[in-house]
């Protein structure tokens, strides 16, 4: 009797303490012990100097680092005009010679429009919606103005850029100048549209990129509020483009208002708008009224073409600093709690692909949501981009910003670089970010300080 | 009592040696203390103010003198102001290819590399050039591609498709298109000397003053791991683009100074460049460098990088043709370059910024 009580106790307790064991422990491992500098996951490297954004993912097998290699060559390679024996088909209308000339150390761009080696462009349309539910090209230059041009033809237009100066004060009584660009398009070579629609882009850093194609479609819905259900006024949706590799609407990932679904059909596009090197994506040349004549297209090989895409695909993302500094860890509470992670998320995960172990089901800080939020109207385009209305962008990532300084010297920043440092960025949000914008300027002094503390150390 | 005084006399000795060994511990200890900080601002001074300035002076120097030539040469055209007009250039790629072993700051944020350095040349486009009536000034130039403007171009007309080129071939149009790329050269070196200065742009400033108010370089620790990134980073280059791309193509048109055959010597001062930055010597004058801070803690890893860097020199140097010929006729060389680039790359990427990491703390 005595003996079969206690053995019915043990195996009572037993039963209890294994079932208890076994409902914990898929969630025993707290948000505090992932280490919070690895930005990319697996697919994070520790350099904070120039060169921070130029680094291959790890563990690329010696055949997938020639070929990262090569991309790498190609990506910094200046292009000469056709025909010559080596890097032949530049133009003969173009923004740039090469990637490196815009993506300055695998980074950004500076506001240059007009200088010679500028990494800025226009893009252009008309009202209205393409077959394919794109914005509409303007006769004669097509979707973008390229203003630079081979000898012996002539640039699409010349642009320039000037600023005027914007007082913003804080409740506090401190100023901060804002710096509000207007462009100009002179000497156009077909006359310009009365109704044309121009949004000006400086070039986007290019890190990071397999990561953020491999987040799940499912993932980046969940966070889409379009009717704004939740009543915080951040409605956020996707955008869904056109994909000429695949010849399907697909949901918008790249570019500054997300109208790029693929990393192929981006490095594509850059190679024949940007570069006018056609290529078996853009086989034809980018101007209809200037062909160079020459029956040499696609001027690229797809092996370069598809070495350039495996690089971007596999640079890797800079780790966070000073993540144990007291003020970056008030700056990050900050940054929640006046609402900018709200669009700019922290974390997403990555879909698996057994072909890149670094890039797959990673848990990665791009700090955004890779949707389209109305930004306002001092920001505003006002040049619709499929389903991005012209006061729609996408939600920058953050990751790396704190090291523009050290890729670019001086660092500027938003999509046409107008702002001179993140407390100016942070200025220029209007729209479903004034609530947090203003929240910003209620803090005090040391306050903002703290979140800008956190920024640099992204 | 004697057996006392033995053991007194022996605990005395005892305390002596104790004494004597923690106060030569102690005292080996302190000196680290208190100098490595400051020997560490002092590689930080002595790569500005005796590798960075003085080359980049130099580098003006030298581009002006080859635009005194071209000068010359455009007033009397000689085979012999000719021949002078090469030797100064070689003289200026010299110059350059030895400041392209720390490609940080205004040179790399200013684009100064690509303006004045990008090839291979797009001959399509010069020829077009010269062919037109495009005007062939200053000004002109300036607003150019950058593969119709630099050295390349230069060294383009001054030797000729094959090398041979004569002062009777020169076109007019030629002869104006040389003084304005000499003249575009010329004030690109100048304001590239400017932007350290602190006369100008003060990059000087940025470096010294890391962790002590640069804005760019928020430790010394920083800084140094630039300057390390920089120096492993020419390396590499050179290992494995401008060596291993025209080698593993066996293709002797993208090699990057085909016209004079100056190829290897690029390579080699590249690296003779990025030596003068570890050691902090620079024209005879012995400043403070890496070297010294990685002696403190870790003379083998010292000893590893010096012999690194001399048998890197040296296999560069057992290369005996041109390389555009030597990619065909002397590829076990280049291999063996190739390999001694690459340990000295490993080890300047790998154990230098490890030793840098966990020693320099500030």
């Amino acid at each position: 009797m005595k003996i079969g009580k206690t053995y019915w106790a043990t195996v009572v307790v037993a039963l209890i303490a294994s079932v208890g064991v076994l409902c914990t422990k898929p969630a025993s491992f707290p948000e505090a012990d992932y280490d919070p500098r690895l930005t990319g996951g697996m697919a994070t490297v520790f350099d904070l100097s120039s060169q921070s954004f130029s680094h291959p993912i790890p563990g690329l097998s010696a055949w997938d680092s020639h070929v990262h290699e090569k991309g790498d060559q190609i990506f910094e390679q200046s292009f000469v005009a056709a025909p010559a024996p080596l890097f032949s088909g530049l133009g003969p209308l173009f923004n740039n010679v090469s990637c490196i000339s815009c993506h300055h150390n695998d980074g950004k761009g500076t506001p240059s429009f007009g200088e010679i080696n500028s990494s800025m462009l226009m893009r252009v349309s008309i009202p209205g919606k393409d077959a394919h539910g794109g914005p509409v090209p303007v006769p004669g230059l097509g979707l973008q103005i390229q203003d630079r041009s081979i000898l012996g033809f002539q640039p699409e237009a010349s642009i320039s850029v000037s600023y005027q100066d914007s007082l913003v004060r804080y409740p506090d009584g401190s100023t901060v100048l804002l710096h509000v660009p207007r462009y100009a398009i002179t000497q156009p070579y077909v006359a310009l549209p009365a109704d044309l629609l121009c949004s000006p882009r400086m070039a986007p850093p290019v890190f990071g990129m397999g990561l953020l194609e491999r987040v799940p479609a499912e993932e980046i819905l969940a966070h889409a509020d379009p009717d704004d259900v939740d009543h915080d006024d951040i409605k956020g949706h996707p955008n869904y483009v056109y994909d000429p590799v695949s010849g399907a609407q697909v949901i918008g990932r790249f570019g500054l208002k997300a109208n790029v679904g693929h990393l192929l059909t981006q490095v594509a596009s850059a190679f024949q708008q940007d570069m006018g090197i056609t290529n078996s994506v853009f086989p034809q040349e980018n101007s209809t009224l200037q062909g160079d004549g020459l029956h040499d297209d696609p001027e690229l090989p797809d092996s370069l073409l598809n070495a350039v895409k495996f690089y971007v695909e596999t640079l890797a993302v800079p780790a966070r600093r000073n993540v144990t500094d007291a003020q970056v860890k008030a700056g990050e509470q900050y940054f929640q709690q006046i609402g900018c992670a709200k669009c700019h998320l922290p974390t997403l995960y990555t879909a698996v692909d057994v072909r890149f172990p670094a890039l797959s089901n990673q848990r990665i800080h791009p700090y955004t949501d890779l949707l389209l939020h109305d930004m306002g109207p001092a920001l505003a385009d006002d040049r619709p981009d499929y389903q991005a209305s012209g006061q729609e962008w996408r939600t920058a990532p953050l990751w790396g910003i704190g090291l523009f300084p050290k890729t670019n010297g001086t660092p500027y920043y938003l999509h046409d670089g107008r702002a001179r440092s993140l407390e100016e960025a942070i200025l220029w949000h209007g729209g479903e970010a004034a609530t947090s914008k203003n929240r910003f300027m209620q803090l005090s002094s040391a306050q903002r300080q703290a979140v800008i503390s956190f920024l640099q150390s992204l | 009592m004697g057996s006392l005084s033995i053991r007194f006399v022996s605990l005395m000795i005892g305390f002596a040696v104790c004494a004597f060994t923690l106060s030569g511990c102690k005292k080996d200890e302190e000196n680290h203390i208190i100098n490595q900080p400051a020997l560490e601002q002092q590689v930080l001074d002595d790569f500005v103010h005796v590798v960075a300035i003085p080359q980049y002076a130099a580098l003006h120097a030298h581009a002006d003198s080859l635009q005194q030539t071209v000068n010359a040469f455009m007033q009397s055209p000689s085979d012999l102001l000719l021949q002078e007009a090469r030797n100064r250039w070689r003289l200026l790629r010299q110059t350059w290819e030895q400041c392209e072993g720390f490609l940080l700051g205004p040179v790399e944020d200013d684009e100064y590399d690509p303006r004045m350095d990008t090839w291979p040349v797009d001959y399509v486009q010069m020829d077009s050039l010269l062919a037109s009536n495009v005007p062939l000034t200053l000004q002109t130039v300036q607003q150019l591609d950058l593969a119709l403007r630099g050295f390349h171009p230069v060294e383009y007309l001054l030797w000729g498709k094959d090398g041979n080129k004569t002062a009777a071939d020169f076109t007019d149009r030629q002869k104006q298109y040389l003084a304005a790329l000499v003249a575009d050269l010329e004030q690109n070196t100048a304001q590239l000397y400017q932007s350290w200065i602190s006369e100008g742009g003060n990059f000087a400033a940025t470096v010294i003053q890391a962790g002590q108010g640069s804005t760019r370089y928020l430790s010394r620790l920083e800084a140094f791991q630039a300057i390390t990134g920089a120096v492993a980073g020419i390396c590499d280059e050179v290992g494995n683009g401008k060596i291993a791309e025209p080698f593993t193509r066996r293709d002797s048109l993208i090699t990057e100074s085909p016209f004079s055959h100056n190829s290897m010597q690029d390579f080699k001062n590249n690296i003779i460049g990025a030596q003068q930055v570890y050691l902090g010597d620079y024209a005879g004058t012995d400043g403070k460098g890496l070297t010294d801070l990685v002696t403190l803690h870790n003379v083998a890893l010292d000893n590893q990088i010096r012999q690194q860097f001399t048998r890197a020199i040296q296999s560069l140097q057992q290369v005996t043709l041109p390389f555009e010929q030597a990619i065909y006729l002397q590829r076990t060389q280049l291999s063996r370059a190739m390999e001694a680039l690459a340990d000295l790359e490993n080890t300047l990427s790998g154990d230098l910024q490890n030793y840098l990491q966990q020693y320099v703390k500030d």
